[in-house]
């Protein structure tokens, strides 16, 4: 989506017709819209909003408000009065024009009726001038250029975005993610369609033979079964997510403490020096299995070796072939010359040795095979050494990482005892209960192991139980039919989901990737922060120049850049040229880090709005954006009529 | 872009089931700002009934 204008009359305090042609230049992609407080910029992303979605989606308690007061004042007794907003843009190729208009009636002079008649009208322009008015936009059109519930994540408030980077909001990450990168709609479109094919199901057994019925009853059994078991499985995630809150906020306490703060620095390198051995350990585990199930050559190196050893010895007594091959004697006694160029004259004495050699080599095909033979149990039995000396360093490794996680458990043991034996309340019972929670985290993973190998277990049973009915050769043409309608949601559900756990870490990555380079570019400490992750269970996180998390230490800008970082990443990955309209994008960033921010913000998306007020862009600033600015409006209040008025400053 | 993306992941799957969730999906982002959306069911169910309507014009 590219927005090319936006036009308002009598919207809220901007009084009569009043435009914004917004910068559709790749290179010179910024419109800056400067304003007063006051002075209308959050009301051009109401108006925006209000086009696209209406006056239920925008909160309107009185939608007579969204009138122009003096518009309303102006008009005569018995006249209609309106408001309305329209919105140019590119989509996917297309070119619209969305209009929402909002009447109000005077009956008498104060009094408005103000039933709610609001009317949108979105037309497709074609290039010839001719254009079209789509049928239900509402419905159809204007979900497809952006759902209501992702404009929060292209139109907001920069001042206010802060809450993807504040810890204990990883709702807000997971929703984000799950609404921008069509997981939900995944989500929503296998829920969905498991429920259709529950309906098929019952529609069939009535019409289902014995042993038809049988696979039905054993499928409903197992689909049963799985739904409590991933309903389980939910209950213990977010169980033990809500434990690691739990932890986290008693260690950020400890670390508080003045007393055991050193201990608890010392426990959170400990720990993270854990998670990475056994991160190591699964790695290692997985080469090792892999080189492991690539051949059973080490395992019967003995043999090769005894193979080789009663070929060479075969060899030297003359009982295989000398290993030159028939063809090259051939060849030289027919050129009679050498290789080296000496010739080889018939009945010579090297005639004769040739003629000697070819008489022990055999045909040509058992000869290749025994060359062969010998050639590849050599290398076989070169591979087989260099596995097993690649397995055996790598048992070592194994060893040693067990050693040096013993040794860290053990100082991560000691560490806990010293703080219980502190001699103060507070960080002896924190620590109590930290212990209590691990413990109970603990079992909480056995048990969510348990039931994710039941899953993984039950699984291809349900598939196995599918195939059979959907290969069950069924003659009644109403049971045929069902079996093919059941058939077709089962199956589509099922491949859904297949694919989105995996579809959903592939994403993850992808955005931890973005914000990542984009944050680093973004903030001024760069040096400060090494690595931002965004966790599986959606945890945003910033690593400082230690590998330690900073997320708590950051100030609000950081946490707005943050913010800004993973709306951009997101958007970014899901390959959808939507417009970023940001209003007061500096308001809580200071003088230096809004310098360097301005030099890299144009690059955050293809078309970039800034509402801002006057000194919120200045200086070095406003110098940096300068030459990306392809439009700048300003906006008047006037107080004398208490309207609001639109002035163009700079169009390409 | 992510839906060419999304049905890339399908390729393994039958025609008639890519084209099923093709269309579900289309249908769920339509309605992806409802919380409990009205009629989607029914939606589903004529997705399903035209793939197999189609198979039963190919038999």
């Amino acid at each position: 989506m590219k927005i090319e204008s936006l036009e308002l009359y009598n919207f809220r305090q901007f009084y009569g017709q009043q435009l914004i042609r917004f910068s559709t230049d790749n290179n010179r992609n910024v419109t800056v819209i400067t304003g007063v407080m006051g002075a209308g910029k959050t009301g051009i992303m109401h108006a925006l909003r209000w086009c696209l979605y209406g006056s239920s989606y925008e909160g309107v308690q009185d939608i007579g408000e969204l009138i122009n007061k003096r518009a309303q004042i102006e008009a005569p007794i018995n006249t209609r009065t309106e408001c309305r907003v329209q919105i140019k843009f590119f989509h996917e190729k297309g070119h619209y024009i969305v209009t929402r208009s909002l009447f109000v009636d005077k009956v008498s002079e104060g009094i408005w009726n103000r039933e709610p008649h609001e009317v949108l009208t979105v037309a497709q322009i074609w290039p010839d001038g001719r254009y079209d008015k789509l049928e239900n936009p509402e419905q159809r059109f204007i979900p497809w250029v952006m759902p209501s519930n992702l404009s929060q994540y292209f139109f907001f408030d920069g001042e206010k975005i802060d809450q993807f980077a504040r810890p204990g909001h990883e709702e807000e990450v997971e929703d984000a993610v799950r609404n921008v990168l069509k997981i939900a709609v995944l989500d929503r479109s296998k829920k969905h369609l498991e429920t259709v094919a529950k309906a098929y199901q019952k529609d069939l057994v009535p019409l289902a033979n014995d042993e038809l019925k049988g696979y039905i009853e054993a499928n409903v059994r197992l689909e049963t079964f799985l739904e409590k078991q991933r309903a389980e499985l939910k209950n213990l995630q977010n169980e033990r997510s809500t434990i690691k809150k739990q932890l986290e906020e008693i260690d950020q306490r400890l670390a508080e403490i003045q007393a055991v703060r050193e201990l608890q620095i010392r426990r959170e390198e400990v720990e993270k020096a854990i998670k990475n051995k056994v991160e190591e350990r699964k790695r290692l585990w997985t080469t090792l299995r892999e080189t492991c199930s690539k051949g059973a050559a080490p395992l019967v190196e003995n043999a090769i070796e005894k193979a080789v050893t009663l070929l060479d010895e075969k060899r030297e007594h003359g009982e295989m072939p000398p290993g030159i091959r028939e063809q090259f004697l051939d060849d030289l006694i027919n050129r009679e010359m050498c290789i080296c160029k000496r010739p080889i004259i018939k009945d010579s004495e090297q005639y004769y040795e040739l003629i000697r050699l070819k008489s022990k080599t055999v045909s040509s095909d058992f000869e290749n095979t025994l060359i062969r033979t010998a050639g590849d149990l050599r290398a076989l039995l070169d591979s087989a050494k260099e596995t097993k000396e690649r397995i055996s360093e790598m048992m070592k490794n194994r060893v040693r990482l067990d050693d040096d996680l013993e040794d860290l458990e053990q100082e991560k043991n000691e560490i806990s005892d010293k703080v219980k034996n502190v001699d103060m309340e507070e960080p002896a019972s924190l620590e109590k209960k930290r212990t209590d929670y691990q413990d109970k985290d603990r079992s909480l993973y056995g048990q969510q192991q348990v039931v994710a190998k039941s899953i993984e277990e039950t699984l291809p049973k349900t598939e196995e139980m599918l195939n059979k009915i959907a290969r069950f050769e069924i003659k009644q043409k109403a049971a045929k039919k069902l079996q093919q309608r059941f058939t077709l949601a089962s199956g589509a559900a099922d491949a859904i989901a297949k694919m989105i756990g995996a579809f959903a870490a592939e994403m993850r990555i992808e955005i931890q990737n973005r914000v990542q380079e984009i944050f680093g570019k973004l903030v001024w400490k760069e040096s400060q922060f090494k690595s931002v992750t965004v966790s599986d269970d959606y945890r945003l996180e910033v690593h400082d120049r230690w590998g330690l998390p900073a997320r708590p230490e950051l100030s609000a800008g950081e946490r707005q850049l943050l913010s800004l970082a993973f709306i951009v990443g997101m958007s970014q990955v899901t390959g959808e040229d939507n417009p970023l309209i940001i209003d007061t994008p500096f308001g809580r960033i200071s003088k230096e880090p809004r310098a360097n921010i301005t030099k890299h913000i144009p690059e955050i998306a293809k078309q970039l709005v800034l509402l801002v007020t006057d000194e919120e862009l200045h200086s070095q600033a406003r110098a940096n954006l300068e030459q990306r600015i392809g439009a700048e409006y300003e906006l008047f209040f006037d107080d004398s009529v208490g309207c609001s008025s639109i002035k163009m400053i700079k169009s390409l | 872009m992510l839906k060419d993306r999304i049905m890339e992941m399908f390729k393994e799957y039958d025609e008639n089931i890519r084209e099923v969730v093709g269309q579900v999906m289309e249908k769920e982002r339509e309605k992806l700002s409802q919380k409990n959306p009205i009629g989607i069911i029914d939606d589903i169910r004529k997705i399903i009934d035209n793939a197999a309507k189609r198979l039963e014009d190919e038999d």
